[in-house]
C-alpha cells in the first residue's frame, strides 16, 4: 500500500472525505483496488455503475429498458439504512420476508460498506424466458 | 461540497421531444419550502419513540440525492423511445 493511498484511506476514517471522493482520488493517482478472491491478478478498477438491462420479445426495436444507477448512490443508500433505529429494523425485515426476501437489516453496518458495494462490483444476473431478457451488472 | 443533480435531460424520440429541466432552480425555490419542514422533523425525530438521528439522517438524505447524478433510464417501446437522465 502506497503512502497516498494510506493517506486517502486515513481521511475517509477521519470522515474529512466522502468514500465517494476516496475513490476518485485513487483512480486519480491510478491505484485500484487489488481483487483479494483473484491473489495475484491484476487489479479491477472499482465499479462506478450498476446496470440493469431488460429486452422484451417484441424484436428489435420494442420493449427495452436501460438503466443505469450510480454506485455512488447504493453506498448512500446503504449508509442511510445502516442510520435507521433498531425498532424499525424488525418491520423492515419483517415486510422483505413477506415479499420473499430474507435480509437483515441490522446487520448492514457502515464499516462494512466498502466492502459489500465491492463484492456487489461482481454480481452478474442473467435471466432469460421465453425471448425476454434481463441482465443485471456492475461495469 | 457535493451538489444535488443541476439537470435532468428528458427527451421523447417519437415527437422530437427534448426538454432540459433546470432543476438548480427548483431546489432554488425549494430551498425555503424545506426549511419549515426540516424544523418539523426535528421536532418529530426528537419526540419519535424510535430516536432517529435528525442529523445524520437528514445528510444522509442530502447526500444520497446528490448521488442520484449520473443516473440514466432509457425506455424504448415499440413506437416511442424515452430517455431521462440527471446531470
Amino acid at each position: 500500500m502506497t503512502a497516498e493511498r494510506l493517506r486517502i484511506l486515513n481521511l475517509v476514517a477521519e470522515k474529512k472525505i466522502s468514500a465517494d471522493e476516496a475513490a476518485n482520488l485513487l483512480d486519480a493517482i491510478g491505484e485500484p483496488r487489488p481483487d483479494p478472491s483473484r491473489p495475484g491478478a491484476p487489479p479491477r478498477a472499482a465499479p462506478r455503475y450498476l446496470r440493469v438491462l431488460v429486452e422484451g420479445n417484441e424484436g428489435d426495436h420494442g420493449g427495452r429498458v436501460n438503466v443505469r444507477v450510480p454506485m455512488s448512490l447504493l453506498r448512500a443508500g446503504v449508509r442511510l439504512a445502516a442510520l435507521l433505529p433498531p425498532g424499525v429494523h424488525d418491520q423492515i425485515n419483517k415486510a422483505l420476508h413477506e415479499n420473499g426476501l430474507d435480509l437483515d437489516v441490522s446487520k448492514i453496518k457502515a464499516d462494512n460498506l466498502e466492502e459489500l458495494v465491492e463484492h456487489l462490483g461482481e454480481l452478474t444476473v442473467d435471466v432469460e424466458n421465453r425471448g425476454e431478457k434481463v441482465r443485471v451488472f456492475c461495469e | 461540497m457535493i451538489l444535488p443533480p443541476l439537470v435532468a435531460r428528458v427527451r421523447i424520440r417519437t415527437r422530437h421531444f427534448r426538454l432540459w429541466v433546470p432543476l438548480f432552480v427548483i431546489w432554488l425555490l425549494l430551498v425555503p419550502l424545506l426549511l419549515p419542514v426540516l424544523l418539523l422533523a426535528l421536532i418529530v425525530a426528537l419526540l419519535a419513540p424510535a430516536r432517529w438521528r435528525f442529523g445524520p439522517v437528514a445528510r444522509g438524505t442530502y447526500v444520497a440525492l446528490c448521488e442520484t447524478r449520473g443516473t440514466h433510464v432509457d425506455v424504448e417501446g415499440k413506437r416511442t423511445d424515452v430517455s431521462i437522465a440527471l446531470h
